[in-house]
Parts: structure tokens; C-alpha cells; sequence
């Protein structure tokens, strides 16, 4: 099968923050989603959509589960702290209660987390930015996703709506570095998701609306932040390297899951797993199905994600109960053996697209 | 069926003899008599945009739906003649298959509708094979492709491709039918002779459109998030080579030169319109001053002096002259230009 992809197209840029620090973007992902819903909570009015708690009780679920065990190991306390803090907010909201100062108190753990787990010196980078903002805009979560979801998932709109504060914010902060021209096509950008964007508040009913009407925007946005930053923001580009890539990060994972640490072995997980989910698996399911399926099953006895075409309503869970995309998984099969089987199974997908 | 090269040249040859017919008309003619008509989808306007190439005007605008917004036209093909335009019509749910879903004939001379059929599954590009019988459209919504007869709108075969598939090519001979699709980065390859597929070919990220070779014996395709052109050898669909124009470039749609020796590449990323020299693989120009801005879709005329480009977010289409390789002129059209297409006005 033919290779396709630039050799050496990373070099273009400078930087490559997700494969410099795919496991750090993935915590910082949870922590952006968590602010997000945050935002949420304060600026929709109780008593919120039952739909929309599916989202906030996502705070102490996948969103958590992606830099929590890293915290509890640096701040027991803060982890306990903030957890409690956003069980409580989950709580208040349920109820139909006013949760702005719960919010408030939330934010403030979450701010401080923050800080601990992100070091300055890289948050403060142009590319670090450039990496939140590429997920912001086009991860499942993101402001993209939001509008096409909202077709289907009407509760999905806020999403994009809360992204776009967090995207406004960001982009501030690195457009001293663009040029003019650049400037010029970013605040377009952002000004035409804005007015797809205008309230908190899903229209409804969402029709005559083009799903995918955030995209365009979103994408050619992500275009001027790898020129601004000077940063490689499509890890999926050469995909046998990223293969490879995978492989190489959840070694860490799979020797925590052998030490017993499980939610520190699950942060990794969650981190190959957005990579593998956007870049190899639809083609993983079309060239090397049995490559798919090992992959899937592995994922599926490790985390609970989301699936866009899982039907089955499944709430997200704790690491390791595989109940999430409703794939089938060994039971027998060790946490540290799944995660040992997802090697192998990135390195044969590397093998597959011939990388 | 494998076709002879005698009887491809023969199919090529009616194209520009129309071509040839209609630039040897008396001048008291008028300009909606003769010439080219270049077509463009305005995918958020929902109507169709009909340019005299002789004049560089819009002569005509056909109204797609009365739902702009709801209802969009994209990918199009022309028939061996030139007399018709093809046009992908969808609505843009891609989680519903709706009515909108199909496929819609213009005729050139009148432009007026010749006839519909419904191609479910969001349709957003198509070919035809070289006898005009049949076309191939990419169904987006479904990770599928269709091949339907003409002349009744049946469905006569759909097979599994990539997920999100967009661009569709008829290999010279008809006996290849390439399909990329956007989310598996691969182009997958069917034998008509059997409507088999027989290979899916890892490309660039996010490949957008594929187009063969005057000779048929190489495709490309380009990438949008690659930044590249894959070239194919089409006897063993194999990436024999990987043409890079830059990360920032988002290349889209292509266009063949007559001659076979450039390829003309949209890059919607830096508004820009690259030209490839197919010896040597090479970028020969970037023409960008006055072009309009993310220019997507791109044909040319026969003759191969002008190339035609559909910008999506200035509204227009760029004109230009290929032996100076700069923008000779812009044309307003409607919304989102998406893609443009060469008709030939028939000669009484």
C-alpha cells in the first residue's frame, strides 16, 4: 500500500507540541473542558437541561480522569478539594439551585490545579497555546464538533458557545505575534463562529442549519495558529510516525497500570486515544480491520469514551469498567496486559501504513 | 472493459472537435452561441452561476432550491460533448438522507433542467465514464460511492470507501473509478469491469480530489492538511511520487492541462493557484496577486489558455492567463463558490 504524506512535513514548523507533550495536552484538555462547563453552568439558567447534565457531570468523569491521577500524586488534598467542589457544583445544578458561588469556588481549585500541572515556562509559549486553541476549535468537545453535534444532540450548542469565550481569550494572547494579514483573518474567524454562536442557549429547533458550518472557519483557523506559532498542530499528518508515536507514550501507562497506579496509567490512555480516534481508526477499520478491533478492545477494557455512533446511551465511568462504546473486551486481560495489547497494536498499524 | 487507446482518443477527440466547431462560427454570432460557458456552484447561494468565457460575464443564474442555506449544489461534470452539466445537489444534514439528495442535468444550450435523479447520501462529487453512460458520485454521509446510469437514474452499484469520501475520477479508459475520502487519508480504487474494489491507497491527509492524467497512466491527489499532491501510477495504483506545496497551502481541487505536461492546483490556504510542471513534479509558478480568496475549485479551458477558479470567500471567480500565469480579470458570483465547470454551448 502506497505511503502517502510529505516526508519530514512536521519540519516545516518549529514546534510539535502534541508529540512533545501529547500526555500534557490531554490533561490540559480535561481542564479546559472542565472551565468550559464551568462557564456553562453560570450562564444558563436553572434548572439546566436534562441533556445538558450529561455535560456537567462529565467534570468528575472523563473530564477528571485525564490529569487526576497525575494531581492526587502532586496535591492528594487539591485533587480531593476540587473534585468535591465540582460534585458540588454537579449537585447544585441537578437541583435546580443557583451554583454561581459553588462556580466560583470551583474555578478557583481548578485555577490552582492548573498551575500545578502545567509548567509556566511551557504554558506561556506561543505553541502551548496554539496546541489548546487547535483542540478548542476541533476536538470532540470543541467548538466545530458543537455545531455538528447540535444537529443530533441539541445540548451540545453550549459547548461552542462557552469554547469561544476560552478561543477569544487565547488568540489575545498570541496575536501580538501575527502579522497583520494574519490578524485580519483570525478575528474573521473567530467573528464568523461567533455569529453561529450568539447565545448559551441552542436554537431550537436546529434546522436549516449547516452542521458543518463551523468547521471551515474552525480549520483555517488552526492554519494561522501553526503559521503564528510556528507550531505542527495535525499530529495525523504522517501517520506511521504517529503510530510509532503512540506506542512509545503509553510505555509510561502500561508500567503504571503494572504498579498498580491506574488512574495515572489512564491518562495516557485517554491521550492515545483522541490521537488514535481522529487520525488511525477510521483507516485502521477500512485497511487492517482485526488491527481496528485489537485496538478498539484494548481502549474499551482501559477508559470509557464517548463514541459519536455509540447508541446504546452508555454514562461515561470509572477507568477499566469498558462499558463506554460498547466493544467487546476480555475480562480476563489485565489492565497492564490491555494496555502491553495497544502497543502492539499501534505498532502494527505502523507497520500497515508502512511507516 | 478495457478500452483501446484509439477509441479514448476517439471520445477525447469529439470533446474538442465540439470545441473546435464552435470557434470557427461567423462573428456575426453571439456570444451565448458560440464558445464555453464556464459553470459555477455557489454552494451557500444554491444556484449556479453561468459564465461567457468569451466576455468574462455572467450570462445566466439557475436557482438550485428556494432554500439557500438548506439545499446546496457542489461537485459537477460535463458529458463527452460539453451539452450537459451534471451538478451534485445535497442538503447539508449529513445524518439525514433527504429528497434534496441528487443529481441534476443542465443542458448547456438553454440552461435549464434536463432531467434529476435521487443519489442519497449527501452526493458531492462526480464523474462520468468516457462514453457519458454512466456517473460516479462520492456519497458523502454514507462512506460510500454510487454508480448510477444516466440515462434512467438507477443505482446500479454502491461499495464501501473512507470515511467522508469526496473526490470521484473515471481513469481515461473507464475502466478505473478512484474515490478519496477525507477522514482515512486514502484513495480506494474500483474495477468497472466488475465493479470490485480492488486496492484502497493511503495518500496525504485529508485528500480532496483526484484527477487523472490526459494518458491515464498516472492520478493525483491532493491533500488538504498534507499540504501535498500524491501522484499515482495507475498500472499498479501505486504513490510513485509526493509533490509538496507547502503545509500552509490546503490544496483542494486540480486541473489537468490538455497537454498533459502542467497540473493547476487551488490552494485554498494561501489563496493561491500552483503550477506543476508533470515531468519533473516540480512547482514551475504560484500565482497569487489578484486572485481571489480560498479558491477551491479550478478547470480549464480546452485550449488550455485559461484557467478558472471558484472562491469561496470572496464570492468570485479568478480568470487566468496561462501563458503569463497571472489574474487577467474577477467575476462576481454568488455564495460560496465551490467548484466550476466547463460546458460547450452546442453549434447550430
Amino acid at each position: 500500500m502506497g505511503l502517502g504524506g510529505a516526508p519530514g512535513a512536521q519540519a516545516q514548523y518549529t514546534h510539535n507540541p502534541f508529540f512533545e507533550s501529547m500526555h500534557l495536552h490531554s490533561q490540559v484538555f480535561g481542564l479546559e473542558m472542565i472551565a468550559q462547563r464551568l462557564r456553562l453552568v453560570n450562564a444558563l439558567n436553572a434548572p439546566l437541561d436534562e441533556e445538558f447534565m450529561e455535560q456537567v457531570e462529565a467534570m468528575t468523569e472523563s473530564n477528571f480522569l485525564r490529569f487526576g491521577g497525575t494531581l492526587a500524586s502532586l496535591d492528594g488534598a487539591l485533587a480531593e478539594t476540587l473534585f468535591d467542589a465540582l460534585e458540588a457544583v454537579a449537585e447544585a445544578a441537578e437541583d435546580g439551585e443557583n451554583a454561581n458561588a459553588l462556580v466560583a469556588e470551583a474555578q478557583t481549585h481548578l485555577a490552582t490545579a492548573y498551575d500545578l500541572l502545567v509548567d509556566p515556562a511551557i504554558r506561556n509559549t506561543a505553541a502551548f497555546k496554539a496546541a489548546v486553541l487547535a483542540n478548542l476549535l476541533l476536538a470532540e468537545g470543541g467548538v466545530a464538533e458543537a455545531y455538528e453535534e447540535a444537529v443530533e444532540e441539541l445540548w451540545e450548542f453550549p459547548n461552542g458557545w462557552s469554547g469561544l469565550i476560552r478561543v477569544r481569550e487565547l488568540w489575545a494572547e498570541i496575536e501580538p505575534l501575527a502579522t497583520p494579514q494574519q490578524v485580519a483573518d483570525g478575528r474573521e474567524m473567530i467573528d464568523e463562529l461567533t455569529v453561529l454562536f450568539p447565545n448559551p442557549e441552542p436554537p431550537d429547533p436546529f434546522v436549516g442549519k449547516n452542521p458543518e458550518e463551523a468547521e471551515a472557519p474552525a480549520q483555517r483557523m488552526v492554519g494561522i495558529l501553526e503559521e503564528v506559532a510556528d507550531a505542527a498542530l495535525y499530529p495525523g499528518r504522517d501517520l506511521g510516525i504517529l503510530a510509532g508515536h503512540l506506542a512509545d507514550v503509553i510505555v509510561p501507562s502500561c508500567q503504571s497500570y503494572a504498579n498498580g497506579a491506574d488512574a495515572i496509567g489512564a491518562e495516557g490512555i485517554f491521550s492515545v486515544h483522541d490521537q488514535y480516534a481522529s487520525h488511525l481508526g477510521f483507516l485502521m477499520d477500512l485497511i487492517a480491520p482485526e488491527v481496528h478491533e485489537q485496538a478498539t478492545s484494548h481502549f474499551a477494557g482501559l477508559i470509557v469514551v464517548e463514541d459519536d455512533d455509540d447508541d446504546d446511551g452508555d454514562d461515561e465511568g470509572e477507568p477499566g469498567d469498558g462499558d463506554g462504546d460498547g466493544d467487546d473486551h476480555d475480562d480476563d486481560v489485565s489492565a497492564a496486559e490491555a494496555c502491553l495489547g495497544l502497543i502492539d497494536a499501534f505498532m502494527e498499524a505502523k507497520r500497515v501504513v508502512g511507516g | 472493459m478495457k478500452k483501446s487507446v484509439s477509441r479514448i482518443l476517439m471520445i477525447r477527440a469529439s470533446f474538442f472537435a465540439a470545441i473546435a466547431a464552435a470557434l470557427t462560427l461567423p462573428s456575426s454570432t453571439t456570444p451565448q452561441e458560440i464558445g464555453y460557458r464556464m459553470y459555477v456552484a455557489n454552494e451557500y447561494g444554491a444556484d449556479i452561476s453561468v459564465i461567457d468565457t468569451l466576455t468574462n460575464t455572467i450570462v445566466e443564474t439557475i436557482p438550485i432550491s428556494g432554500r439557500p442555506g438548506e439545499v446546496r449544489p457542489r461537485g459537477m461534470a460535463v458529458s463527452a460533448d460539453g451539452g450537459t452539466i451534471y451538478v451534485a445537489i445535497s442538503d447539508f444534514n449529513t445524518q439525514l438522507e433527504t429528497p434534496e439528495d441528487k443529481i441534476t442535468a443542465i443542458d448547456v444550450r438553454t440552461n435549464k433542467v434536463l432531467s434529476e435523479f435521487h443519489a442519497g447520501g449527501n452526493p458531492e462529487r462526480l464523474a462520468l465514464n468516457p462514453e457519458g453512460t454512466k456517473i460516479w458520485a462520492s456519497l458523502e454521509a454514507l462512506a460510500r460511492a454510487g454508480g448510477y446510469d444516466i440515462a434512467t437514474g438507477a443505482q446500479f452499484t454502491v461499495f464501501r470507501v473512507g470515511v467522508e469520501p469526496e473526490g470521484v475520477a473515471v481513469s481515461p479508459n473507464g475502466q478505473w473509478v478512484y474515490v478519496t475520502a477525507e477522514a482515512t487519508h486514502t484513495v480506494t480504487v474500483l474495477d468497472t469491469s466488475d465493479n470490485s474494489v480492488v486496492k484502497h491507497i493511503l495518500v496525504g491527509n485529508r485528500p480532496r480530489v483526484v484527477e487523472f492524467s490526459i494518458d491515464g497512466t498516472r492520478a493525483y491527489v491532493t491533500a488538504e492538511i498534507g499540504g501535498t499532491v500524491s501522484v499515482i501510477e495507475t498500472t499498479n495504483h501505486t504513490v510513485t511520487a509526493t509533490i509538496n506545496l507547502g503545509l500552509d497551502s490546503r490544496p483542494v481541487e486540480l486541473a489537468v492541462d490538455p497537454t498533459g505536461s502542467r497540473i493547476y492546483i487551488a490552494g485554498g490556504g494561501t489563496s493561491a493557484v500552483y503550477v506543476i510542471d508533470t515531468e519533473s513534479n516540480e512547482i514551475i509558478a504560484i500565482i497569487k496577486e489578484r486572485m481571489g480568496r480560498r479558491p477551491w475549485g479550478i478547470a480549464m479551458t480546452p485550449d488550455g489558455k485559461t484557467v478558472y477558479t471558484a472562491n469561496g470567500l470572496s464570492d468570485s471567480v479568478s480568470v487566468i492567463d496561462t501563458e503569463c500565469l497571472c489574474v487577467v480579470d474577477s467575476i462576481a458570483v454568488g455564495r460560496g463558490a465551490h467548484s466550476v465547470q466547463l460546458g460547450v454551448v452546442p453549434v447550430d
